[in-house]
């Protein structure tokens, strides 16, 4: 069963001589997949990433996220869509500074409506699976860069979603730090999760299941 | 629990809780900085709430010092006579048609004699090396005028009817009168000459608690001035009427004393208490609300500065709000409420202190601080309604970002 399908999707930036950061993308990935989209700075992977994580609508083409057409949908259904079905880990982490970790962890349950009495408990339970628990009580200055991509990954997960969005999310780390987490990743995909994930490191995506490659706007499946 | 949205299950939606602890938290955040921005709407509404307090408070101290007699006293003298209306004066008997009238308590005619150049002595020894006469003011009245002017007789006896009507040559002294005239009591029935008429001393007043030159006067019947000095009409009626019916009696006056001609006469009556107080308040207040009101807008351009410098600063979080499933709407909610809690702190803490310094001014001034209780649980509504009308423009800019811009843009 497939979680996402993106048939013929284009992206333009523009009226006037258009960018085409994404030109005519059709991509398929099944539930429970590991997919890397490799590509030079500048080929369209951020374009692409911010379509499947309905931040951003195609300029063109349709996009199918479990079975449903989501390009048709309302901006709040959009982001109900987002709030319960979709996790995101960017480069930069995002994590609020005056809030700790547990707290920036819990913020991903908040626009579902989630139950406030078992909302840090499940807090916790993330921090576990992100093997951050004794950081727990920490505000983000005082963490490393991968125990802050932890926290993100946490805040990611806390709601189990079904696809898990990662734009670069090693790219600030060193490889052994990204390792730690792509092992972490890997957990997950064991526990049968969707994942996509930027990188233009070819070391990074081959931790991965499958391999797209993005050049100009243009896709292509790995051999 | 209650949820901004519920309708449609697929869209998301936030708890009231959870949306008012992410406002409070992104304000306790920044602590410093959320005190300093409220402080323009603490001024704001304390000085509102103190101007209106203290204005009130000596608003109700003038009116405790008002001159309760004044409240009390209308006057009637007639107009001078014109070439349509040639017959201004007013009927000997007023006193009695305006004792007809519900809410007069006494009426009294009071006339100034002019005597000219007429000196006025003690009659009887003359001291070559002191000075006797005096130029005294001679005023002719008829009985009631003494209850009207709420003389206090000091020794001996006032005019009545009679002596009135019988053109009786004698007089009553006002106290600084009788002074200067070195009479002390009527015992040695003491004369006086007025011109070349002699007068027999007949009572002192010690008091007057209005005319108060009646006090250097020498009083003579009403009937008698008619005999010597051809007074021809009474010059003007002074009436005490209960309080709060001096108006009323202003109104009615001039139709009982000339029904064929009201407009030949002249009433006049100090303003009533309220007006006076509505006077002085509008002319404090204004000033100082004024004030207020600035101090409230400059707080509200501060809530509004800041509210847009966060929205800015805080792009990246808005962006990872969007990304958990946060709409424009939670967002601009979120900031809403930000902006409306600090224009509520600042209610209530200028509130405080506005009530604070009405206390104290009246501590002070040893008034009692009165202070209408609506003003004190007003100024937090006004506060909050400040603090929206200043993030609405901020919250909308919060809003409108774009997710993938709002990301990009943040470290
Ligand atoms: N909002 C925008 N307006 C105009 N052009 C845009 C916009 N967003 C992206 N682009 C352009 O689209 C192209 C693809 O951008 P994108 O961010 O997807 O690249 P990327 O593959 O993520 O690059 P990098 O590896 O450097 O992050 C670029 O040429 C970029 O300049
Ligand atoms: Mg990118």
């Amino acid at each position: 069963m497939s979680i996402i399908q993106l048939e013929r999707v284009s992206r333009h930036f523009g009226v006037q001589a258009p960018i085409h950061a994404l030109r005519e993308v059709s991509l398929d990935v099944e539930s429970g997949e590991w997919v890397a989209i490799v590509g030079p700075s500048g080929s369209g992977k951020t374009t692409l990433l911010n379509i499947l994580g309905l931040l951003d609508r195609p300029t063109s083409g349709t996009y199918w996220l479990s079975d449903r057409d989501v390009s048709s949908l309302s901006e709040g259904a959009r982001a109900g869509v987002r709030s319960r079905e979709i996790g995101f880990v960017f480069q930069s982490f995002h994590l609020i500074s005056h809030r700790t970790v547990t707290e920036n962890v819990m913020m991903s349950d908040i626009y579902r409506g989630g139950d406030r009495s078992t909302r840090r408990l499940r807090a916790v339970q993330a921090l576990e699976r992100a093997k951050l628990s004794h950081r727990s009580d920490y505000l983000p200055v005082r963490l490393s860069g991968g125990e802050r991509q932890r926290a993100a990954v946490a805040r990611a997960i806390l709601n189990s979603p079904r696809l898990l969005l990662c734009d670069e999310p090693t790219g600030n780390l060193d490889t052994a730090t990204g390792n730690n987490i792509l092992d972490l990743f890997e957990e997950m995909h064991d526990d049968g999760m969707t994942i996509v994930m930027i990188t233009h490191d070819p070391e990074v995506a081959a931790r991965s299941q499958r391999q797209v490659h993005i050049i100009d706007g243009h896709l292509t499946e790995a051999a | 629990m209650s949820h901004i949205r519920s309708s449609n299950d697929r869209r998301s939606s936030i708890s009231f809780w959870d949306v008012v602890t992410e406002a409070v938290s992104g304000l306790t955040a920044r602590p410093g900085r959320t005190a300093l921005t409220i402080l323009g709407t603490v001024i704001g509404l304390a000085a509102l709430v103190a101007t209106l307090g203290i204005s009130q408070t000596a608003g109700n101290r003038i009116v405790g010092r008002f001159d309760e007699l004044a409240a009390t006293e209308v006057f009637v003298t007639a107009r001078p006579p014109t070439l349509s209306s040639p017959d201004n004066t007013m009927p000997w008997d007023s006193p009695e048609r305006l004792r007809r009238l519900d809410g007069v308590v006494a009426a009294g005619n009071l006339s100034v004699i002019d005597l000219g150049n007429t000196l006025v002595s003690t009659s009887s020894v003359r001291n070559p090396t002191e000075r006797t006469d005096f130029r005294l003011s001679v005023q002719a009245v008829s009985p009631g005028l003494f209850e009207a002017v709420r003389a206090r007789l000091a020794t001996g006896r006032l005019t009545d009817q009679l002596m009135s009507e019988r053109g009786e040559k004698v007089a009553v002294l006002g106290a600084t009168a009788a002074e200067r005239l070195g009479i002390s009591g009527v015992e040695q029935l003491p004369a006086i000459r007025v011109g070349d008429q002699v007068f027999l001393v007949i009572g002192i007043i010690s008091d007057v608690a209005r005319q108060f030159d009646l006090l250097a006067a020498v009083i003579i019947p009403e009937g008698t001035a008619q005999n010597l000095y051809r007074l021809s009409a009474p010059e003007t009626v002074v009436v005490e009427t209960r309080i709060g019916a001096t108006s009323l009696i202003a109104r009615q006056a001039p139709h009982a004393l000339r029904p064929d001609n009201p407009e030949g006469l002249k009433v006049a009556f100090p303003a009533e208490p309220q007006r006076v107080r509505d006077a002085v308040q509008s002319d404090l207040d204004v000033l100082f609300l004024l004030l207020g009101g600035v101090a409230l807008l400059v707080g509200a351009i501060g809530i509004a500065n800041v509210t847009l410098v966060s929205v800015l600063e805080r792009t990246g979080e808005i962006g990872l709000r969007r990304a958990l499933g946060a709409t424009r709407r939670h967002i601009a909610v979120q900031f809403l409420i930000e902006s409306g809690v600090m224009g509520f702190i600042g209610g209530v803490v200028g509130a405080s202190l506005g009530t604070l310094a009405v206390v104290a001014v009246s501590a002070v001034q040893t008034w009692s601080p009165v202070l209408e209780p609506m003003i004190p649980i007003a100024a937090p509504l006004l506060g909050t309604i400040v603090g929206l009308l200043a993030g609405t423009y901020p919250s909308i800019r919060a809003a409108r970002l774009e997710p993938v811009e709002s990301l990009r843009s943040a470290t």
